[in-house]
């Protein structure tokens, strides 16, 4: 037998395989001729030392976990019935924990390559090989049903599985897009608060200069002011009139009428400067002051965020390093310690990253019931004006 | 030699023989042929099934006659894995020489 007849059938029997382990075994093999050829045993020499191929390729699947027999008969199909470990023929020294031998699994994960193709194999078995395998015969015939059914199970597990997650992906993009326009109609919420703000305080203002002055001086209120000026008038005449009855000095009245008048008309006016510049003054400093408890909140609000943000980071590569960690764990790198580390540090951070985010929600509770307490006084102030 | 015996300790043979020394397939199957006489196809399935488990990680190293050889290298996991089975194999073979011995003479 040729080199290149025994590679290409031990492919057709390891056809099961994913292709880049079948290379590897084959290349494996090829080698090992080359060098027995360099040491000057004939080629037929060197590959009647592997014995039988089919033999051969039965151990190699056995490797693999696949059931050697029902894998070589159903190379020819494309359908592959797996039974871990019962294809490996051990005697059984050192092989207590078979469950372990799970973690590096070549076996079934990779098998199930085959599957994807089963034309590929089917054409590949139905060739040369017919012949070499009749002896499966009776076996294919029975065997169609089984993996056929465990094959379509296999497919709605997955489909089901798949639908599951991408449904928990749609709730929880909902619940982040839900918590983003929130968070957006937070940030924004400074710049239309503050200028109801600044409006109700206005008016706080001028009802508090209405008290202070005792007078009206807004311009709002003309109609007031003549009235009081009638009234103050009227009242100026009765006195006029009760201090000297017999003297009654018409032009004396008028002059004071027109000089009350005319105090009144400035007093208005100067009044009406001051009150524009008071306010002009009052909705600076307000401005001034929303700037700077707007800063503030900002200031503050972006460090912890920053902060927050930072921990979550350490959080998730803590988190990233105690995966890998558990990986090899499985594999039995002794790694317990800097396991239990990571899982610490994990879960510092992740605190710390909630805390922070914890400190940010306190602070706009805080400016809520601010907000809530100014617009309380301002109905309490309309009440008593 | 019974074959079965030769399937147990051929794995612990072959773990023993890559923690003294890295070593490429060839060179392997050699030196397990001089402790016991096995059918050199089947240390192939074995070394692969090793290093699908990771108990042996593969490299490439140039070679000065033909192509570059894979050379087999014993993880940490490959060394623990490899202690625990000679420690079964030193109490599993005593139990039996002591059943054996005991039952015969």
């Amino acid at each position: 037998m040729s080199k290149e007849r025994f590679l290409s059938e031990l492919r057709e029997y390891l056809s099961i395989l994913e292709d880049q382990e079948q290379e590897d075994i084959l290349a494996e093999y090829a080698q090992h001729i080359d060098m027995k050829m360099l040491k000057g045993l004939s080629e037929e020499e060197a590959i009647r030392d592997f014995g039988s191929v089919k033999e051969l390729a039965a151990e190699i699947l056995a490797a693999y976990h696949v059931d050697s027999e029902h894998a070589l008969a159903a190379g020819r199909r494309g359908i592959w019935p797996v039974t871990p470990g019962s294809g490996r023929n051990n005697a059984g020294f050192g092989r207590s924990e078979p469950g372990r031998h799970g973690w590096g699994l070549p076996g079934p994960g990779r098998i199930f390559g085959g599957v994807n193709r089963p034309e590929q194999t089917g054409q590949a078995g139905s060739g040369e090989r017919e012949k070499g395998l009749s002896a499966y015969g009776t076996e294919e015939a029975e065997g169609d049903e089984g993996p056929e059914t465990f094959f379509g199970r296999f497919c709605r597990r997955g489909k089901e599985l798949l639908l599951r997650v991408l449904r928990g992906m749609q709730s929880g993009l909902c619940w982040i897009g839900r918590k983003c326009r929130g968070a957006a109609a937070w940030c924004v919420r400074p710049f239309t608060g503050r200028g109801a703000q600044a409006d109700g305080l206005d008016v706080d203002e001028e009802y508090a200069g209405l008290l202070e002055d005792g007078e009206c001086t807004g311009p709002d209120t003309g109609a007031e002011d003549v009235k009081s000026d009638k009234y103050v008038a009227n009242k100026e005449s009765a006195k006029c009139e009760k201090h000297d009855r017999n003297v009654t000095n018409s032009n004396a009245l008028r002059r004071k009428k027109a000089g009350i008048r005319e105090t009144k008309e400035r007093s208005s006016a100067m009044g009406e400067i001051f009150g524009a510049m008071g306010r002009g003054m009052v909705q600076m400093w307000q401005w001034m002051l929303g700037c700077c408890i707007f800063g503030l909140r900002l200031c503050w609000n972006t460090g912890w965020l920053l902060f927050s943000l930072l921990c979550a980071g350490i959080a998730m590569i803590m988190l990233l390093g105690v995966g890998i960690t558990i990986v090899l764990l499985c594999c039995g790198y002794p790694f317990t310690g800097i396991f239990i580390t990571g899982l610490g540090g994990l879960l510092c951070f992740g605190a710390l990253a909630a805390g922070g985010f914890g400190m940010m929600i306190r602070k706009k509770r805080e400016n809520e019931d601010g907000t809530k307490g100014k617009k309380m006084e301002e109905v309490h102030y309309e009440q008593t004006a | 030699m019974n074959p079965q015996f030769k399937k147990g300790v051929l794995e612990l043979i072959v773990l023993e023989s890559v923690r003294r020394k890295d070593m490429y397939g060839y060179e392997l199957v050699e030196e397990v042929s001089e402790v016991i006489d096995v059918n050199e196809g089947t240390i192939y399935p074995l070394l692969k099934r090793l290093t699908n488990e990771r108990y042996f990680e593969t490299y490439l190293r140039e070679s000065s006659e033909g192509p570059p050889r894979k050379y087999y290298h014993l993880t940490a996991a490959g060394i623990l894995y490899l202690e625990r089975l000679a420690a079964e194999w030193e109490e599993f073979q005593a139990r039996v020489n002591a059943f054996v011995r005991g039952g015969g003479g």
